[in-house]
């Protein structure tokens, strides 16, 4: 179900009052619970049984965990559930591209694993599987009493936390530590309307009228048709794609954290102004926080994070981002993406430690980190590699100049994200006039925009991860 | 701070109803390919039609065309770039305004039809919204409407920008000179067909005269097994003797782009040779 869609906002006005009629906790949580699997099963019903088995292996195990009664049997079971949880996600999400690279055409096993489909937000909610079986493991917020004595109540917690429907799809990624000690009873009176307002349109604005315009000028990138444009239409293009991927992804987040907040939950922020950036670890602690953040609790700080010298740190640096490239999708592509803001992540870091700063500007700084990121993004919009060189080598061979009119059409489209950066930075959101004035104007441009000026109605684009 | 947001929204609607009473009602608005074939469907589903008027429903090889009138009578244009026959019926039916005479392009059948098209094309609570309010329209949006007023008519779509003397219009021939080599799947035609003879005999039940036609296309695709194949399948389930056709002129008479789509001067002659030919019918 799309948070575009007249079916969401018919199942989200219904659910919330609803919700806020309901006297007890464990209502609240059934009814958003029912809501939830409501929302996955649209569109595919079937899928509804992958995340049942989701939840209830992750009950199980973490059941397993805390009933144990030594701490080795408790870790046995914290391997067993991140084991289980990676290998529903690399059942699902991997087999077709171990299919295709390791099977050759017209196997019977490559066919089988190239058929399997990927659940829409398998990565997201196997992620959570993990934070919670290694956040109970570490002793955090679950306590033993809460699975001996309400065996059914942790189930009902967990299902919630799993399957929460504004983030179930795309994210934010929750960590268990963070969501878990939310669950209680909520009130009307206790909703931050202003808080859920500004997240709530924002979103929407970054999605139907940013992200779902650009869409359409960004189908030109495809192969074969961006051989045919001209250097500053691709150049356009690339930064247009760049915009597009930020509004299409911060706005989902932003409508999840909107919405959640109408229910009384917190989540995390998932990206905080990061093409102002001015080193690229400094846009991982902007961009897809809630993703950048576990793979640093879960795998970087595990693997030893910077802790073993200057070599381990470059090659724990690089493994992270591969994985973490390769959890955006199963194709070579992601990895490679993944290297490439390892490698930038590591030389950055190489760099630093050899106090060689070769750009004393920070608007320069920003604008490197800029450019090497949307480059990289072309990873993501051309899955074959051999595209990307050519649609990198076209730029330099293509005639200079071509429609102008879409070059000019895709800069309006991104003038807005421009400035949503630039407000960040030097707007002083203290002042009278920026509350009582400008503030008010911006967000009734933005509502006006939503219903006259709104783009084709696409999926978003991390759905596919 | 909600309650000024939702004031100043309030103000932009009712200042932007009024300005786009005064825009000029040949203001090209049209940013895509996507925008502008919503532009076309809901020009037709507000617009006034006469029950004399045609209707062209097709793909964007009809989409070009320059067809306006023909004997007196008013053309609309449903072809549509990146859709086809289905998406432009689909508009007819569900604008409930049925025009005299339908034009149905026979060369992009296999196109299926574009249900996010539909959805937003079609949704009923949207569409009665944009009709009270057309501020809502695709036409009205204020970027789209910016742009017409700082280019007025000079503006050059996407298909235009693919033009030929490029190498993509020769890989794009060539592809389509070996799809077209293939031929079609007999049972798959079939089943298009059916569909379509459905909706047709609807329509001819209303009264409304169904006329088939071809656009000329490369010389190379014309007597593919594909293009014969599905001329083949039309004159089956809709046999000439109880259907209008408008059979395909020489090819060699006319330039494409890309093996497709007219150059410029052939759309025109075209677009003119086509409306000779569809006037006697009107008699």
């Amino acid at each position: 179900m799309l948070f575009t869609s007249t079916a969401f906002l018919v199942l989200l006005a219904v659910t919330f009052v609803a919700y806020y009629l309901l006297p007890r906790r464990s209502g609240q949580v059934g009814l958003l619970i029912c809501a939830s699997l409501v929302f996955y099963a649209w569109n595919f019903p079937l899928l509804l049984l992958l995340l049942i088995a989701s939840i209830l292996t992750n009950w199980g195990i973490t059941y397993g965990i805390l009933s144990a009664p030594d701490p080795r049997r408790r870790k046995a079971f914290a391997t067993l559930g991140v084991v289980l949880n990676l290998s529903i996600l690399a059942f699902f999400k991997y087999s077709p591209l171990i299919g295709e690279t390791f099977f050759p055409e017209a196997s019977a096993i490559g066919d089988f694993l190239m058929a399997i489909p990927l659940p829409i937000g398998i990565s997201f909610f196997t992620f959570q599987g993990i934070s919670l079986v290694v956040d109970t493991f570490r002793g955090k917020e679950l306590k033993l009493a809460a699975a001996t004595d309400r065996p059914l109540g942790l189930l009902a917690n967990i299902a919630f936390y799993l399957a929460f429907f504004p983030q179930l799809i795309a994210g934010p990624i929750v960590k268990a530590h963070d969501f878990l000690p939310q669950i209680r009873r909520k009130f009307l009176r206790d909703i931050d309307w202003e808080t859920a307002f500004r997240y709530i349109v924002t979103g929407y604005f970054l999605k139907m009228v940013i992200a779902d315009n650009l869409k359409d000028y960004t189908y030109w990138m495809s192969y074969p048709w961006f051989q045919n444009l001209s250097a500053i239409d691709l150049l356009t293009l690339l930064l247009g794609y760049s915009v597009q991927i930020f509004a299409d992804f911060a706005g989902y987040s932003l409508i999840a954290i909107g919405i959640a907040r109408l229910f009384g939950y917190v989540l995390m922020d998932n990206f905080d102004f990061p093409y102002i950036a001015k080193s690229f670890s400094d846009f991982w602690r902007r961009w897809h926080i809630s993703l950048s953040t576990f793979l640093k609790e879960y795998l970087y700080f595990p693997l030893g994070g910077n802790q073993h010298g200057a070599f381990k740190t470059y090659r724990n640096l690089l493994l992270t981002m591969v994985l973490g490239g390769l959890w955006h999708g199963a194709a070579w592509s992601y990895a490679v993406w993944g290297a490439y803001h390892g490698m930038a992540l590591a030389l950055e870091r190489l760099a630093r430690d050899r106090g060689f700063r070769p750009l004393p500007s920070l608007w320069l700084r920003r604008l490197w980190v800029f450019g090497v990121v949307t480059v990289g993004w072309l990873l993501f919009r051309l899955p074959e590699f051999s595209h990307v060189v050519l649609y990198l080598q076209k730029i330099f061979t293509n005639k200079p100049i071509g429609n102008l009119e879409r070059v000019g059409l895709v800069l309006v489209y991104c003038l807005p994200v421009v400035i949503y950066h630039l407000g960040y930075l030097y707007l002083d959101k203290e002042k009278p006039a920026y509350r009582s004035v400008l503030q008010p104007l911006a967000y009734g441009l933005m509502i006006f925009l939503i219903f006259t000026n709104a783009g084709s109605s696409g999926d978003f684009i991390y759905f596919q991860f | 701070m909600i309650f000024r947001s939702i004031v100043a929204a309030v103000v932009l609607f009712l200042i932007w109803m009024a300005v786009i009473r005064y825009l000029p009602p040949d203001l090209d608005s049209s940013q895509t390919l996507w925008g502008e074939n919503v532009i076309h469907a809901q020009d037709y589903l507000y617009a006034e039609i006469a029950p004399t008027d045609l209707t062209i429903v097709g793909s964007s090889l009809s989409e070009n065309l320059t067809l306006e009138e023909v004997d007196s009578r008013w053309v609309h244009n449903l072809g549509f770039s990146g859709q086809g026959v289905n998406d432009g019926l689909n508009v007819i039916m569900g604008a409930d305004k049925l025009p005299a005479y339908v034009l149905v392009e026979m060369n992009v059948i296999l196109q299926a039809e574009n249900e996010q098209f539909k959805k937003v094309v079609l949704n009923p609570a949207a569409n009665l919204a944009r009709d009270y309010l057309p501020m809502l329209r695709q036409r009205y949006q204020p970027v789209g409407v910016l742009k017409g007023m700082m280019l007025g008519q000079s503006t050059v779509g996407e298909i235009q920008d693919s033009l030929q003397d490029r190498p993509i219009n020769q890989l794009s021939l060539d592809q389509k000179i070996e799809d077209y080599a293939k031929g079609v799947d007999p049972a798959e035609l079939m089943e298009v067909l059916g569909a379509l003879s459905e909706r047709l005999r609807w329509l001819r039940e209303q009264g409304v005269r169904i006329v088939f036609y071809e656009l000329p296309v490369d010389p190379e695709l014309c007597q593919t097994p594909k293009a014969m194949a599905i001329r083949k399948g039309f004159y089956a389930v809709f046999p000439p003797t109880a259907f209008a056709y408008i059979p395909q002129p020489e090819c060699a008479d006319y330039a494409t782009t890309d093996g497709h789509h007219l150059g410029e001067r052939s759309n025109a002659n075209y677009s003119d040779w086509l409306g000779a030919e569809i006037a006697p019918l009107l008699k």
